[in-house]
């Protein structure tokens, strides 16, 4: 049998035995599929079998450096080779974010939005490259559209408030559940990663090239065939730093970690944060960044899917993860300055995502006082399990209006924080300040 | 009555502008301004029943300005000095439609290869650096800005760009000036708005900038961050405060530093927005 043939074999048990379980790429045209939409037609899905779809754009490039495909090229190839998912597709968009008479009134963040809307994957990537004086700037960011918020990065605490004592069980009215807290990942249009690069390594990146298949997992074999937009490949299997791929009856290999230098290295680290946050949308595992070179809002994500995942840990977790993590960002400990783990700098000014943290600390607040309460109801009520204590806990009405005030005094720097003014609706409500509520209601509504 | 006459873009007087009285369609007198700009127009007032009249300037080489109102009851006009800016007709082509933040980029005079490019080069880099941050914060699209690169405006200075730039119903009107440094260039680049916020202010110089390769021309992050100022005044203006607020968030990450303007408008759309009844001595 031919080294073909076997390959057709694999792909086929990838694709039709084991269904779902496979990676591919595919190069598609950002224009052309941008007119399609404008024209109300409705494209196909592209790697539609695929459980996560990512979608990478080329990067902006309003000095003409020519490494815009390139740069895209790195992270997607990181975040498509170097992936442990088992089913995923890597869109790499080709083609100009910024505005053009022929997609008129859209462009950068809203294009890839239009686009990536219309194919439902669950994130995209962009970036730009700049020139600067003496070297490149390259940014990039990664944007999570509201499908993907929904169902991956959304937590909920519902809160029971009583008159007095934790537990509600002297005096006053009885309980009651008051309303459901909500936080959602912020900001969703993330900077992952600025990194500077000499302007002398410009010549060498764009002598590289990721589109070239090779007869042998070597980089000085035999071209075999070149990745075309509007072809789909799949990648079959890994060898050392190579993969072999297959696309429309080629078989080659394509190498998997970019050997065009130490820019392309670091450019690797944003497609690695975006890997991470493919694994916490199938399994809750949580990014871990080492030392990086990513950007301060690729950090708060990171400290904000720990602090969120912690909601639900128990007193010990909120205390030490939840409410430790949000302190970072938010209130009088706010950390500034660079990160001792990741040597990311913080920066100083108000914290990425606005009050998301200050929103995160609430919602842990309450959730500990929900666990004090609970530890109450179980001496009054011995034999119930911790469910069934949470779900008789409540949180005195003081409590929740102190903690209310508090998350007020973080929103005067971000008023516009949907998340942070929904919840106010229900922490005056539910202590009982029902003007407040009333006009947290009225600005969350604007 | 009297007033004058004077160019929008550079602040120069219009000599020969004919200046009219009209009752309706009825010109009632008209007068030509002089070589400084100036203009003086008798009529009689008709008797002591209020009348509404209009005052209108025209010249070949401008655009006619809207018509100045005003009521004359018992010989006497409600008004008596009016002064008139007026748009060259070269300019016919910069100016905005209403409803848009538009900033316009001006000329940057002095040496150069090509100073038409740079403008246009100028919009550019203003257009993906602006709109990408604000697009970051999901502003929305009709509150984002344009930038329209409109070489052939030369303020004389700062607070004639700002006038310019309400003249062309532009938010600010961003220009500058280029000298020679041996094989490069030193770029000052100024920023002239409706809202006075820069007025008076010194430049911000770009050094060793290379125009030959116009492509190459970058602006200081600083004028990026001055133009988000202004555009936060223009969102503060619209009742727009959540947007005011994250543009100045946005101006202080840009010029990585909260000036005094920043936090003046920060505060005065923060106590607009009403988020403030919300906390504890608020008044809901």
């Amino acid at each position: 049998m031919s080294a073909r043939a076997i390959a057709l074999v694999w792909l086929a048990a990838a694709l039709v035995v084991v269904p779902g379980l496979s990676r591919a790429g595919m190069k598609v045209d950002l224009d052309e599929e941008l007119l399609r939409l404008l024209r109300g037609e409705q494209p196909n899905a592209h790697i539609a079998g695929a459980r996560f779809r990512v979608a990478v754009f080329t990067y902006e490039d309003p000095d003409r450096t020519g490494l815009g495909n390139l740069l895209a090229g790195v992270v997607a190839h990181e975040v498509l080779l170097n992936s442990r998912l088992g089913s995923l597709g890597v869109l790499r968009y080709e083609g100009n974010l910024a505005p053009s008479p022929g997609v008129p009134g859209l462009s950068y963040f809203d294009k890839v939005d239009r686009v990536t809307e219309a194919q439902h994957v669950s994130l995209s990537v962009w970036g730009s490259i700049r020139r600067l004086s003496d070297r490149l700037l390259v940014e990039t960011y990664l944007q999570l559209p509201p499908d993907s918020l929904r169902r991956f990065f959304t937590w909920r605490l519902p809160v029971r408030a009583a008159d007095s004592v934790p537990g509600g069980v002297a005096g006053g009215a009885p309980p009651v559940s008051c309303g459901t807290l909500s936080a959602q990942l912020r900001p969703e249009r993330v900077a992952v990663q600025v990194l500077e690069v000499p302007f002398a390594e410009q010549g060498h990146l764009s002598r590289f090239s990721f589109d070239l298949l090779r007869k042998e997992p070597e980089s000085r074999a035999r071209p075999v065939g070149r990745l075309r937009k509007g072809d789909t490949y799949e990648v079959l299997k890994r060898e050392g730093d190579w993969a072999q791929v297959y696309m429309h009856g080629v078989l080659g290999w394509i190498p998997v970690r970019p050997a065009c230098g130490p820019a392309c290295d670091q450019l690797a680290k944003s497609g690695a944060f975006v890997r991470h946050l493919l694994e916490f949308m199938h399994g809750r595992e949580l990014p871990s960044l080492g030392s990086s070179t990513l950007h301060a809002e690729a950090l708060a994500v990171a400290e904000q899917l720990t602090a969120l995942e912690g909601l639900a840990g128990g007193s010990a977790r909120l205390e030490q993860t939840t409410l430790e993590l949000a302190g970072r960002w938010d209130g009088p400990a706010r950390l500034t300055g660079l990160d001792a783990a990741t040597g990311i700098d913080r920066g100083s000014g108000p914290p990425p995502g606005g009050a998301a943290f200050a929103n995160i600390r609430a919602m842990g607040r309450v959730a500990l006082a929900l666990e004090v309460a609970a530890e109450e109801v179980g001496k009054a009520s011995a034999g119930l399990d911790r469910e069934a204590r949470l779900a008789m806990a409540a949180v005195p009405r003081t409590e929740l209006l102190t903690i209310a005030f508090d998350l007020a005094d973080a929103l005067q720097q971000d008023p516009r924080s949907a998340d942070a003014l929904r919840n106010l609706v229900i922490l005056f409500r539910c202590a009982g300040d029902e003007q407040r509520a009333r006009l947290a209601e009225q600005l969350a509504g604007k | 009555m009297s007033g004058t006459v004077v160019d929008a873009t550079s602040g120069a007087p219009v000599a020969g502008a004919v200046v009219k009285v009209r009752l309706a369609q009825q010109v009632l007198a008209e007068a030509v301004s002089g070589t400084g700009g100036q203009f003086r127009v008798a009529f009689e007032t008709g008797g002591s029943q209020a009348r509404n009249l209009r005052l209108d300037a025209e010249h070949s080489d401008f655009i006619p300005p809207e018509s100045r109102l005003f009521v004359v009851a018992s010989g006497r006009s409600d008004q008596a000095v009016f002064d008139f800016e007026l748009l060259p007709r070269a300019l016919s082509h910069c100016i905005q439609g209403a409803g848009r933040q538009a900033i316009i980029v001006g000329q940057f005079s002095g040496e150069g290869d090509d100073l038409k490019r740079l403008s246009s080069r100028m919009g550019e880099a203003l257009t993906y650096s602006l709109r990408v941050q604000l697009q970051r914060l999901k502003v929305r699209p009709e509150l984002q800005p344009t930038f329209a690169a409109c070489w052939e405006i030369e303020p004389r200075s700062i607070d004639l760009a700002g006038r310019c730039a309400r003249a062309l119903r532009a938010e600010a009107l961003v220009f500058g000036k280029v000298s020679r440094t041996a094989n490069r260039f030193n770029v000052k680049t100024f920023v002239g708005d409706d809202y006075g916020l820069y007025a008076g202010e010194a430049g911000i110089l770009n050094k060793g900038v290379d125009l030959v390769e116009t492509d190459e021309a970058v602006l200081d992050l600083q004028i990026h961050a001055a133009i988000l100022t202004v555009l936060a005044a223009a969102y503060q203006r619209q009742q727009r405060y959540g947007e005011c607020v994250e543009a100045t968030v946005a101006a202080e990450r840009l010029g990585r530093q909260l000036t005094e303007k920043l936090q003046r408008l920060r505060r005065a759309c923060i106590d607009s927005s009403g988020v403030s009844a919300l906390t504890r001595g608020g008044h809901p």
